[in-house]
């Protein structure tokens, strides 16, 4: 078993299988040997963390991914998530987010890909207003620089 | 403090991995990504930082678009010459191969009026070195010269309004070492066109020894021997055959020509001893199934695409599949190790009469995985071919019935499934069932993850 603590001070012990989903987690495991001393994770609030290990406990069993990659197959269709996955990363944007930053820092590629599937089909087919719209994002371009980029591309806006 | 919306606590470098996992996905829909000149537009114009980060994101302009100099030239109003249009942001060549720096491109040329010069300037061989994909459109193959681009790993020709096999053997001759992919694509193919591809006599085919894969996308039947004759790609791993799907075509045009057969052969230029994975699609017919699958004992992954032959014939290829006089003692063993449906019916009645290209067994041994996308096959079939010995290798099905009618999963096809769990075989569902099954579009479903 192995103890994570959490920014917010929450201790966590979890299958060993279980936090060496976390590249971060099973490179530091194997650096200090064994040890029954908690590993610090300040980067991650409990409530964070608690979802991650929920991932990472239904995927402990998934076989690695390759690590050559071949990134030639565009055919493949990248966006498409398993049905586990999208009700696991069914959650407000605040939390969806921070599984993000949380998946990003604790180097566990499989759920990075999840949520960047899932933002990205959040973004994909939308205008500009309806992306700011969604995110909540202050648009800065004064209406004259605006103005100017869409007659600049105006073939593309026609698409 | 302000607020800050919790997408802009991203740092930059997700923000751009998000951008590039859009791209990928436009990409996917070859042959040029429709949507991504939009998608580029709307993502530059959310916000400053946004388009700082797209704009500073080379991969997400590796697709170069060369449209067509006429279609161009439609466009241009208010007196603006071809060359200041294609100078253009977004849709513009140059724009792109610049704001790339130096990743891989992936070039789709679309039409052959172009003046010379101009695709000379663009492609010129600094930029060809860094063309890995390289799509040449409806007439685009005479305009750009094959010299330049010795390094291509993917290479997609398409062939329609194409009549000579000349210009097609230039390119494979010139690529073809280094080679890694290679497409033919008649998607837009008119019917009315009936000539087939005129052959060049006494050719000797373009040696592409490191081609792992070759693609024929809705290619007419008539032509793919021509084709073929070009071609010698002795390591093929991946082999797709969607041939095209036109119904008013004469039903021996709808098959795969013989002579096809004899270039997938043991002694033809390109042998199939090497191959995992077959798409098979289009109007296929059973027997032309059935002669692919008898040339691939090295198979691990097979999928048919639109397999909707006679159902006779479809039991009989299926049966052959599955029976074999190669019941060997470990793969029995194998067989026995599965706890599979016990109330299984033979495949066929013995009534049927078995179609004489089915009398020699098919030696999948290799076999995995089993794909089937709107094939017309119920799933009582295909539960009871897994019974059999020679499927029993069989790990992972997928099962597409997207827009299929009248074959979505009933009652007791979802226990048989339980079934296949239970066999340690993972299933995969695309469909719309009924409602307590309904699903988005394109969602993927796993029953039991």
């Amino acid at each position: 078993m192995v103890t994570l603590t959490t920014s917010d001070n929450e201790t966590f012990t979890v299958d060993k299988k279980v936090a060496e989903k976390s590249v971060l987690i099973k490179n530091m495991l194997e650096d200090v040997g064994e040890s029954d001393q908690a590993i610090p994770l300040p980067n991650v609030t409990a409530s964070v963390l608690k979802k991650v290990l929920e991932w990472c406990e239904h995927h402990k069993d998934d076989p690695a991914p390759p690590e050559n990659e071949d990134k030639d197959d565009t055919r493949k269709r990248t966006t498409d998530i398993s049905e586990w996955d999208q009700k696991f990363i069914a959650v407000d944007q605040e939390m969806l987010f921070e599984i993000i930053l949380a998946a990003n820092y604790l180097d566990i590629k499989a759920l990075l890909d999840v949520g960047c599937k899932t933002v990205a089909n959040m973004i994909k087919g939308k205008s500009p207003e309806e992306i700011r719209k969604l995110f909540n994002i202050v648009n800065d371009f004064t209406p004259e620089e605006e103005a100017q980029i869409k007659k600049e591309n105006e073939w593309a806006e026609d698409r | 403090m302000g607020y800050l919306p919790p997408i802009c606590r991203l740092p930059t470098e997700l923000l751009a991995l998000i951008f590039a996992t859009i791209v990928q996905e436009y990409e996917s829909d070859p042959p040029y990504p429709e949507a991504l000149g939009w998608f580029l537009l709307s993502v530059t114009l959310v916000s400053y930082p946004w388009r700082e980060i797209a704009l500073g994101t080379p991969r997400l302009w590796r697709n170069i678009l060369i449209p067509g100099y006429a279609n161009l030239l439609d466009r241009s109003q208010g007196g603006e010459s071809a060359w200041e249009l294609v100078g253009r942001k977004y849709h513009s060549p140059a724009f792109c191969i610049r704001q790339s720096a130096v990743v891989p491109l992936f070039v789709y040329v679309d039409g052959d009026t172009w003046p010379q010069e101009l695709i000379d300037s663009l492609l010129r061989p600094g930029i060809c070195d860094r063309i890995q994909k390289h799509y040449l459109g409806p007439l685009a193959i005479s305009s750009v010269t094959p010299h330049n681009f010795r390094s291509l790993r993917s290479l997609g020709i398409s062939i329609q309004h194409f009549r000579t096999l000349e210009l097609i053997y230039s390119w494979l001759l010139a690529c073809g070492p280094s080679l890694f992919r290679l497409e033919f694509d008649s998607t837009l193919y008119c019917p009315t066109e009936p000539e087939a591809l005129i052959a060049i006599p006494d050719l000797k085919p373009a040696e592409l020894h490191n081609l792992k894969e070759l693609c024929f996308w809705l290619v007419r039947p008539v032509d793919m021997p021509h084709i073929l004759s070009c071609i010698s790609a002795p390591h093929l791993e991946h082999l797709t055959l969607l041939l095209s799907r036109m119904k008013d075509w004469p039903s021996s045009e709808r098959c795969i020509p013989p002579a096809c057969l004899t270039s997938f052969g043991a002694s033809g230029s390109t042998p199939l001893h090497e191959l995992k994975q077959l798409t098979l699609g289009g109007r296929l017919t059973a027997r032309d199934v059935h002669a692919v699958l008898s040339l691939a004992s090295t198979l691990e992954e097979l999928r048919l695409v639109d397999f909707q032959p006679p159902r006779e014939e479809t039991q009989f290829v299926l049966l052959s599949l599955a029976a074999s006089e190669s019941n060997t003692a470990s793969i029995s063993q194998t067989n026995a190790s599965i706890p599979l449906i016990s109330s299984s019916a033979p495949l066929l009645n013995s009534e049927s009469t078995q179609p004489t290209f089915c009398s020699a067994p098919l030696r999948l041994l290799h076999l995995t995985t089993l794909a089937l996308t709107r094939c017309k096959i119920s799933l009582s079939e295909l539960l009871r071919l897994l019974d059999y010995p020679l499927a029993s290798a069989v790990r992972t099905m997928l099962l597409d019935r997207h827009k299929l009618i009248g074959y979505k999963l009933i009652g007791h096809e979802l226990s048989e499934l339980a079934a296949l769990r239970e066999a340690g075989i993972s299933v995969w569902l695309w469909w719309h069932g009924p409602a307590r099954f309904m699903f988005e579009r394109r969602e993927t479903v796993s029953l039991w993850e």
